[in-house]
């Protein structure tokens, strides 16, 4: 075996385990028996630490709340973003969806066909009521009193000049 | 390894097992767990659960590797029911300095020696900790108890081939720890 070995096999031959080859190979190889060496003391090292007084208590300690009180502190800041987002917006008044536009659309229409409807109706019979009467009209026209300013049905008819009317009247 | 009969255990061979089996019993809960106290108080458990199994268990019994089977478990319980408390729990820096002075007493390295040696006990001990639990237990059986591979796997009801997995890569993380420190 000419090539050095693994980290896994001096870690074996150090548990008293590995092939013939292998121990041959660590008795002739300078660099691995260096190693197994170095592995062997490196053992015994973290036998004698971890087997001394119970650790104090310091590294981990110290760093790990403060890993665990940022990540905290992140994740409540975060619930709480998330809740407060979601709270405005339940809370939200729903607006009038969409009910402006039709409104806009919809009312000059109506108000056209009421427009061109009802007003004529309007001002003709607020026009008669505040003049005359229908009683005042039979009564003019039997005397031949047509009021000039009569109903717009009768606006274009030349009072002075009516030979029809004459006649129906039996005058000359 | 003792076996005792377990059916025929009675009060003097439990205080033996007790006197024999204790000051292990809390040194391996003080490696899993990392405090004396709650090490203590696992290892109680660990008695109370062996004077229960007393009563119950008719077969003869190996007890030490029973007792260290229910230890790991009782650890690795007590890791999982109590992990915010032992994170968030006050730092004994006053234990720590007071075992750091036992440990190195003035008289023997310089003060430089004397620091570096802390730095890299501290490493270390910081390194194991960051093992997985499974590594832990692994690699305390094995080197700091000394059984061999087959008992530990035989302890954790793991295969060897496991075992020796877990091993290589605990004792290779160390290794990479001192390394690093060096």
């Amino acid at each position: 075996m000419s090539r050095c070995l693994g980290d896994r096999t001096l870690w074996r031959l150090s548990e008293g385990e590995g092939s013939r080859e292998e121990r041959t190979h660590v008795i002739s190889c300078v660099v691995c028996a260096g190693r197994l060496r170095r592995l062997e003391q490196d053992l015994r090292h973290l036998q004698s630490v971890l087997a001394g007084p119970l650790p104090p208590r310091l590294a981990l300690v110290q760093a790990r709340p403060v890993r665990l009180r940022w990540t905290t502190a992140a994740a409540t800041l975060a619930a709480m973003v998330v809740l407060a987002w979601f709270g405005v917006w339940w809370q939200r008044p729903s607006p009038p969806p969409q009910m402006e536009t039709p409104q806009e659309s919809i009312w000059p229409l109506i108000d056209g066909v009421f427009g061109a409807l009802f007003p004529t109706v309007e001002i003709v019979f607020s026009a008669t009521s505040d003049r005359l009467s229908d009683l005042d009209d039979l009564q003019a026209a039997l005397v031949g009193e047509w009021p000039c300013e009569g109903p717009a049905g009768f606006a274009n008819v030349d009072c002075d000049e009516d030979d029809t009317l004459a006649l129906l009247l039996g005058e000359p | 390894m003792s076996k005792v009969n377990a059916g025929s255990l009675e009060p003097a061979c439990y205080e033996d097992l007790y006197r024999v089996h204790y000051p292990r019993v809390v040194r391996l809960c003080g490696l899993l767990l990392a405090d004396s106290h709650e090490a203590e108080d696992v290892a109680q458990e660990v008695f109370v659960k062996l004077l229960q199994a007393a009563k119950t268990e008719t077969r003869t019994m190996a007890w030490e590797p029973w007792l260290t089977r229910v230890t790991v478990n009782a650890c690795r319980d007590r890791r999982r029911s109590g992990w915010w408390k032992w994170w968030r729990a006050p730092r004994h820096t006053s234990d720590a300095d007071a075992s750091s002075n036992l440990e190195h007493p003035s008289a023997g390295p310089t003060p430089e020696e004397e620091a570096l040696s802390r730095e890299v006990c501290g490493r270390i001990w910081q390194i194991f900790r960051e093992l997985p639990a499974r590594q832990q237990e692994v690699f305390a059986l094995r080197y700091l108890e000394g059984w061999s591979t087959d008992a530990v796997a035989e302890a954790l009801g793991l295969s060897v081939g496991s075992v020796k997995q877990h091993l290589f890569r605990a004792v290779h993380r160390l290794r990479a720890g001192i390394g690093e420190e060096a």
